[in-house]
């Protein structure tokens, strides 16, 4: 049995959320009590037990993601790419219908949200909208021209001694697809005599049905893996759909078809190329936006105020500055990736590759040309001071971006998605006669230790905002200040307050300051990789990580990022593990 | 309405300019249909929620004054026939709820209802309480979990209001699931899970069924319906492998598409063929503009009109006033209006944002819920309109103060049908010590202990016919949990006393 040093789960501390927080007050009888499991009260949280089982988990559907991308490649599949993008075009309304995935709340972890592709929830609108993108994507592949750019020009010609081997061709192909592997004899047998009811004549209708019929059934809408150890058509789709978020290439039916795929070293050639691929962008880019809890940022775009004009300038920031924003952390990942780098250096990166004009002004630095790099001021080492981690995010609604500053905002994101630290939610009653603080005069740490001053808020806030205010010296859209202005309400400066970016931590002795200096010290504490290996198995595993039964997976991943092996081993690691390739009873 | 004639079907001109065809109802409503005084239509119910709240009671509702009838119910409270009075142009109901006279009618007055002094009695963060869930899917503020599905889904899986699958049983609009259903809600088990939002233009495409057979053709569901009952079987192949839990979702798969395939059989509404799509429709109509709110009027009417959807779910998170934004945003507004935990600091900076908030209030009432409720009066129905046997209700996401549930405003109009309307029910103990949450607070006078919130659920699902035994479920009473919540709020209550009620009716109203 291995232990490994880890962070424990944080909760959301929503309500200490809103804007402005505090605790002061009457706590009352609702103080939170830590639960007494291990792994929530301890600090080692991973326990590798070789003994451990899988751990079972519900067959899911594709995520709303998955699905759109599986019906784009589906498509690209059997048509030419002018066909194939018309016919897309076409079913463009029923593709953006699917519903959006819902973002579960962990039952290991109180307070951590699971990723979008572990939602498992099917309700009527979902139904409806399956229904109604198969009927179209029926209606529009039995179409005479999508036929005949299919190549199935026998399903158009006037030759009916060819129209039962047409119909015979068309299951196998479709099939194939939407089943993501190759059709059995009864499944043929199925498609070809009780759903395909135009007998050995090629009747259009029939054939819509047919499609219809295909691209509703539960092989194409869900992961249908059975339990035990996946055949290789299952490992396949597993791993496209971990890497890419979408139905297995070429390639990889093939690999699967001749059995290389489940070998050793046909299973590690593959893992290789997947994640080198283009393709892992798309997957590697979902995974960072939830990871970093993009869903809930508050886009520079939205700022508004006499304030904020004074802060923003002339940078004019619109939606593709927000979307650049986005795109920085995943870019750098990849950059990573490509590189042959390790967590480390992405965690404390100390280069930009953003290509926005703006962004790299707000790091007073030139844009990147493509692929390449800029390096940035040593104030900015480490990912936890790029802009899109230091806007402010909530699971409530914020107010506009401003000329403030939040503290404690900052401070929850990073200790509950990057050190996973655990916080309990403020208690009842704490938001009870909160202080009037008056930002004309007081600055965002004076603000954050007036609200939060009492000594019931200290054991959460007494993590939190340090962590806050050691990112102080950057404003509310990341711009490097040596100093805070004050504003009145009419967007006037009252005042210029030296910044105190000092803070004391307890993964440190003595006080630190800067931004570089917190992600130094967060790194070296060993709860950046841990919490990093925490979510990225949520992520893989598409549901809750067992701190019990994954341990030895989570351990793994720990280690691996401990020891700086390079990132692409890190990603690698799950798919690689045995168990990626076995699933559970359940 | 102006209602004009366009080949063979009518079209309305809504005030943002977006056309709506309605049926040629008056010429249906000639000859013997009209003398064989067709029944009232199916009950239908539309549910508003707004976020934050946070105007004050002077300005959310009629005065106090108006209310003098008294009456005993935990307390004494109070009861008055609601009435209007013309500013100008405006008739006025309250500050919040004031229109044109030529729109905010006095018939239209008659149909509403106005209750103040429902109290969720404790302190939370975005509890979605008013469909009966108070604990947020999204953001536990220290509340219960959703315990059971949300009211609007009792209704929907209700027999006694649904006799047939309606194509979509609830229209849902919003950013964020509001509405709660069972996983499995033919056997309502397994849990609960939130129910995503519509966009507004694919809904429509479902809600709109052409009357004329040719145009599509009937899919192939028992066909779809058999691939998943093999792979469920387990007969071969990977369905040999499934886990018992694996069968278990392919079978609640089932059970839905079973809905489905029983909704394309439920016939029509005869009013559907007069239904064209709005213009400027899309799916993505959350940004604030009163036109786009209007066409999400237009798309619950086609679900009416079609009879392919009786109950509507917005909740609207747009600040419904353009000047937000210079004060910080909505939420911003919201939360200094109600003067606590702010950094607004003077009084006259405080009322003008409050002023803004009962601004935008007032324009959702009178563009987005009036839009609405003149669309379903100006169709008639039976010996009346469709507005009578729709409830049309508004409800804040809080009180007066953001994140505090006293006095959570309470709008309806319609339903005459099934409930009484006409009412101003005020039902705050008036001889209460006023709630001293903060000396900062406005109107701290004005907020006092009232009634259990839930009792509207109790009414309006009474008023459905919806059985008690589909809903008082597991223990409960009503829409909430006796789980007493610390803070100052609920020690101003009788805990029991309170939760023990929230299954009776609201006076007035119903009975």
């Amino acid at each position: 049995m291995r232990r490994c040093p880890s962070p424990l789960a944080l909760l959301g501390a929503s309500a200490a959320l809103l804007v402005p927080m505090g605790c002061q007050g009457t706590i009352g009888s609702n103080s939170w009590t830590p639960p007494d499991t291990e792994y929530r009260s301890g600090e080692v949280d991973f326990v590798c037990d070789e003994a451990a089982t899988e751990t079972p988990s519900v067959m899911r559907r594709l995520s709303r993601t998955q699905l759109q991308h599986t019906v784009q490649d589906t498509v690209r599949r059997l048509l030419p790419e002018a066909e194939a993008g018309a016919l897309l075009a076409s079913i463009e309304g029923d593709l953006g219908a699917i519903p959006q995935d819902l973002r579960a709340e962990s039952d290991v972890q109180e307070g951590q949200k699971l990723f979008f592709r572990a939602d498992t929830t099917v309700g009527e609108a979902a139904v409806s909208a399956h229904h109604r993108l198969s009927s179209a994507l029926g209606a529009a592949l039995a179409q005479p021209a999508a036929l005949d750019a299919m190549g199935s020009t026998c399903a158009t010609d006037e030759d009916p001694a060819n129209d039962a081997a047409c119909v015979d061709e068309l299951v196998d192909r479709v099939g194939r697809l939407t089943h993501r592997r190759p059709l059995d004899d009864a499944e043929r047998a199925f498609y070809r005599d009780e759903v395909y009811d135009g007998g050995d004549a090629l009747d259009l209708a029939a054939l819509q049905d047919l499609f219809v019929v295909l691209f509703a059934q539960p092989n194409f809408l869900f992961h249908i893996e059975g339990t035990g150890a996946l055949t290789p058509y299952e490992a396949a789709a597993r791993l496209s759909y971990h890497f890419w978020d979408t139905m297995p290439d070429e390639e990889l039916f093939a690999e699967a078809e001749s059995g290389h795929l489940l070998t050793a070293d046909g299973w590690q050639a593959q893992v290789e190329r997947v994640l080198g691929d283009e393709r892992a962008r798309q997957s590697l880019q979902v995974f960072v936006e939830e990871w970093l809890r993009f869903d809930q940022l508050n886009p520079a775009s939205t700022g508004s105020g006499a304030d904020f004009d004074h802060i923003a300038g002339d940078l004019g920031l619109d939606a593709s500055f927000d979307d650049a924003v986005r795109a920085e952390p995943v870019d750098l990942l990849l950059h990573t990736l490509r590189t042959g780098g390790t967590f480390r250096d992405f965690f404390l990166s100390e280069v930009s590759t953003t290509q926005d004009p703006r962004l790299a002004a707000i790091y007073g630095v030139e844009p990147a040309a493509e692929g390449e790099t800029v390096l940035l001021p040593p104030e900015r080492k480490g990912m936890l001071s790029r802009v899109g981690l230091l806007l402010a995010r909530a699971d409530v609604a914020l107010p506009n971006i401003n000329s403030i500053t939040h503290p404690i905002l900052r401070g929850v994101f990073v200790r509950r998605q990057i050190t996973c630290d655990y916080l309990p939610a403020a208690p009842g009653g704490a938001m009870d006669n909160l202080p009037i603080v008056d930002r004309s005069e007081t600055g965002s740490r004076e603000a954050t230790e007036i609200l939060t001053g009492s000594s019931a808020c200290n054991n959460c806030h007494g993590r939190i905002n340090p962590t806050g205010y050691a990112l102080e010296r950057f404003g509310p859209i990341g711009q490097y200040r040596d100093s805070e202005p004050l504003f009145d309400a009419e967007g006037a400066v009252t005042a210029e307050l030296t910044i105190d970016d000092s803070a004391t931590m307890t993964e440190a002795d003595g006080s630190i300051a800067g931004a570089a200096a917190l992600a130094e010290t967060l790194y070296e504490s060993e709860k950046v990789g841990a919490c990093f290996a925490r979510h990225y198995l949520r992520f893989a595993l598409a549901r809750a990580e067992d701190p019990a039964q994954d341990g030895c997976l989570l351990a793994e991943l720990d280690e691996a990022i401990d020891a700086d092996r390079p990132l692409s081993e890190v990603l690698s690691a799950v798919v690689l593990a045995p168990s990626f390739r076995v699933r559970a009873a359940n | 309405m102006t209602v004009r004639k366009i080949g063979r079907r009518f079209f309305l001109l809504g005030a943002g300019g977006f056309a709506l065809s309605i049926p040629a109802l008056p010429s249906l409503l000639r000859g013997s249909h009209a003398k064989a005084q067709p029944p009232a239509g199916p009950k239908r119910m539309v549910a508003i929620m707004s976020e934050h709240g946070g105007v004050w009671q002077e300005h959310m509702f009629p005065d106090a004054s108006l209310a003098d009838e008294s009456f005993e119910h935990l307390h004494t409270c109070h009861h008055g026939a609601l009435t209007s009075r013309m500013d100008g142009s405006d008739r006025v109901v309250s500050d919040v709820l004031r229109a044109p006279g030529d729109r905010l009618t006095e018939t239209l007055v008659q149909k509403m209802n106005v209750i103040r002094g429902l109290d969720v009695p404790f302190y939370y963060g975005h509890a979605r309480h008013v469909l009966g869930n108070y604990g947020d899917m999204s953001n536990n503020h220290n509340e219960p979990t959703p315990e059971q599905a949300t009211s609007d889904v009792v209704m929907a899986y209700s027999s006694s209001f649904y006799e047939s699958v309606p194509r979509r049983r609830i229209m849902n609009f919003g950013h964020d699931a509001m509405s709660v259903e069972w996983v499995d809600p033919v056997n309502r088990t397994g849990g609960f899970q939130p129910v995503p939002g519509d966009g507004a233009s694919s809904l429509f495409d479902l809600l709109y069924v052409d009357p004329d057979p040719s145009v599509s053709r009937p899919p192939p569901l028992d066909r779809v319906m058999e691939s998943y009952r093999r792979l469920e079987g387990g007969a071969h192949g990977a369905g040999a492998r499934l886990g018992s839990a694996d069968r278990e979702a392919l079978r609640q798969y089932m059970d839905r598409l079973s809905d489905l395939q029983s909704s394309l059989n439920t016939p029509v509404g005869a009013h559907c063929g007069a239904v064209t799509r709005p213009e400027g429709i899309a799916n993505n109509l959350w940004n604030w503009n009163p036109g786009n709110y209007q066409i999400l009027n237009d798309v619950i009417l086609a679900g009416f009109m079609c009879d392919t959807s009786r109950i509507a779910v917005i909740r609207t998170t747009a600040p419904w006033h353009d000047g937000m934004d210079a004060d910080g945003g909505y939420h911003e507004v919201a939360h200094n209006a109600a003067g606590g935990g702010g950094s607004v600091t003077d009084g006259a900076t405080l009322t003008r944002l409050e002023q803004k908030l009962t601004e935008g209030n007032r324009n959702l009432f009178a563009q987005g819920m009036l839009d609405l409720a003149t669309k379903l009066q100006d169709l008639p129905e039976g010996e009346g309109s469709m507005l009578d046997s729709t409830l049309v209700w508004w409800a804040h996401e809080a009180g007066a103060s953001t994140h505090n549930g006293d006095s959570i405003p309470i709008v309806s109009i319609g339903g005459g049908n099934v409930l009484n309307t006409g009412h101003y029910l005020d039902m705050r103990d008036r001889t209460a010590t006023p709630f001293r949450e903060d000396d900062r607070l406005y109107k701290n006078a004005e907020r006092r202990r009232g009634a259990c919130f839930f009792q509207w659920h109790t009414t309006y699902l009474d008023a459905m016919g919806i059985p008690r035994s589909e809903w008082q479920v597991d223990g409960r009473t009503a829409f909430s949990s006796s789980v007493p919540q610390p803070g100052w709020m609920s020690m101003q209550y009788d805990q029991d006393a309170l939760y023990a009620s929230c299954d009776d009716p609201l006076p007035y109203i119903l009975g």
